[in-house]
């Protein structure tokens, strides 16, 4: 599904080296967390799945096809089939928990009647029922991530990127979104989820990976 | 199809609802600035109107022979009439040229009409004054006419200085035109620039370029359009107002245009106008925020 060949991202602009060396590969239907601590390279190893970075050195194959051969064309359709949980969440200011999750579903096209019975069903999932004509500036942090959550699922994708999801959430929130990701690669879905959250990441016993100043130092499908 | 443009129209609405200072922002910008297109245009159009109205008092006088019978006058009259330029010809007899003249003069003159020095003559007037030329040297050759009087150099004088004024005109009006269309363009990227975010935010959810596209053109054409509108209504109305009191002030007639038909132009080009330039405006200012940026770094 996903492959890293020897991929190095720099930023330019600030000279700032944020991924080295990194070969690695993601499966069909694999939850992988990946840890470190801030500013070792998570976002931006995300950022190269969904297009948002390009590999300064190496190649990212994503879905059998190197990222630098998607035309600015296909890079839409690309990321339909990918739902991402941003770190900084990006919910659209403009419009209500509602139409943030719908909008997802609009971009592809989907019929109303489709958009009015999924949207509520994902909401339900992430507990945000009863706040669905709410504007994300009236919602709680925790609540925020949770909208963004939804947002990714919506639309049923097939790699499902999580860059700390359970950051503003309590333990128990926490543990239920986890067991949610779960639950999600079980239908073939892969699953990438950044966290600092240790803790949660072992006990959920899945594969980690570990990453340190833009370097992978341990991954425990390798070691296992 | 159909439910996507119904999705972009609820978009329009949201946006121009949920950003309301925004959009009152660039709707008045878009007004004033084309309001000083419309004045400009209000100016053109009276110009014109003034030349042509002058322009069409110039009349051609032939003087014909002292002998002429009344059938010979008249297939003269039909004769001239076969030139396409013409627009009416009047047959002034001795007789009435006396009268006028004493009328004119106001003075009473004792000639009998065995003296009356006064010649028959035809006055034509041409449809387009730059002909008069043409319809002259065709008429001063014709069988009966003697003379044939014209104010050719007061016609050239006033074409030229119409030509000049009109030229000046139309060279004000596009300078309005392109300082409104800057002006409006700004004003959208302004509401372009305040929304990158959001623009990126939907390209990262798999929006395609022109998915985003429409509901900012559809803003533009919407904020041009009402601006446009505005425009028209403020200039219309007050020059129905204020026209007839212009009027009553000056001692003399000047040939306005009549307020409708002001008002007609004012409304379908300002519309026009606006729609234009909002629709550019936002075209090309969120053209340049959808150009992935992802090898930037
Ligand atoms: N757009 C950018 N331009 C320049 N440098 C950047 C950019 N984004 C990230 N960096 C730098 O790249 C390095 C890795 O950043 P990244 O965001 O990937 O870290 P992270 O592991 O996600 O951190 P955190 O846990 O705090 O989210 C950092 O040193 C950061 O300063
Ligand atoms: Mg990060």
């Amino acid at each position: 599904m996903i492959f890293f060949q020897r991929v190095h991202l720099i930023y330019h602009r600030d000279k700032v080296h944020a991924l080295k060396d990194i070969n690695t590969e993601f499966t069909r239907g694999e939850i992988c967390f990946i840890a470190g601590p801030t500013g070792c390279g998570k976002t931006s190893l995300l950022k190269l799945i969904y297009l948002d970075a390009m590999p300064s050195r190496g190649v990212v194959t994503v879905f059998g096809k190197d990222t630098y051969d998607y035309t600015e064309h296909q890079i839409p359709y690309l990321r339909r089939k990918m739902g991402v949980v941003f770190q900084d969440f990006k919910l659209l200011r403009t419009k209500t928990v509602y139409e943030n999750v719908a909008y997802s579903l609009e971009v592809t096209g989907a019929t109303r009647y489709e958009i009015g019975r999924r949207v509520p069903q994902v909401l339900e999932l992430v507990g945000l029922k009863d706040k669905l004509d709410t504007f994300p500036a009236n919602l709680s942090r925790g609540q925020e991530q949770r909208v963004a959550i939804a947002r990714a699922i919506v639309n049923d994708p097939l790699i499902l990127l999580c860059d700390e999801p359970t950051g503003n959430l309590d333990p128990e929130t926490s543990w239920d979104i986890i067991q949610l990701l779960q639950r999600i690669k079980t239908r073939g879905t892969t699953v990438l989820v950044a966290s600092h959250d240790i803790q949660t990441m072992e006990k959920a016993d899945e594969r980690l990976i570990r990453i340190e100043n833009g370097v992978i130092v341990q991954d425990t499908k390798e070691t296992k | 199809m159909l439910y996507q443009i119904a999705f972009f129209i609820r978009e329009l609405r949201i946006n121009l609802s949920r950003n309301p200072l925004m959009s009152v922002a660039a709707a008045s910008t878009a007004t004033i600035s084309l309001l000083t297109l419309g004045i400009s245009l209000m100016m053109v159009y009276t110009i014109n109107n003034l030349s042509a109205e002058i322009t069409s008092q110039v009349e051609i006088r032939a003087f014909l022979e002292n002998d002429v019978t009344n059938y010979e006058i008249k297939n003269l009259q039909e004769k001239i009439f076969e030139m396409p330029q013409i627009r009416s010809i009047e047959y002034v007899s001795p007789d009435r040229a006396l009268d006028k003249l004493q009328e004119d003069l106001n003075i009473e003159l004792d000639i009998s009409p065995e003296e009356n020095p006064l010649p028959h003559a035809l006055v034509i007037r041409v449809t387009d004054p730059r002909q008069i030329g043409i319809v002259a040297d065709q008429v001063r050759e014709m069988q009966g006419v003697t003379e044939l009087k014209y104010g050719k150099s007061i016609l050239q004088g006033i074409l030229k200085l119409s030509l000049v004024v009109k030229f000046l005109g139309y060279l004000v009006t596009m300078l309005m035109s392109a300082g409104a269309l800057f002006t409006i363009m700004n004003t959208i990227r302004l509401t372009v620039i305040a929304r990158q975010e959001e623009i990126r935010t939907m390209q990262l959810v798999g929006a395609t370029g022109w998915f985003i596209r429409w509901p900012f053109l559809m803003e533009g054409v919407f904020l041009g359009t009402a601006g446009g509108l505005v425009a028209a209504l403020v200039l219309a109305v007050s020059y129905y107002l204020l026209g007839a009191r212009i009027q009553n002030s000056l001692p003399f007639i000047i040939p306005l245009v009549k307020a409708s038909v002001m008002a007609q132009m004012l409304v379908i080009l300002l519309l026009l106008a606006g729609c234009i330039m909002g629709i550019a405006g936002s075209y090309i200012s969120i053209t340049r925020f959808l150009v992935e940026r992802a090898k930037e770094y």
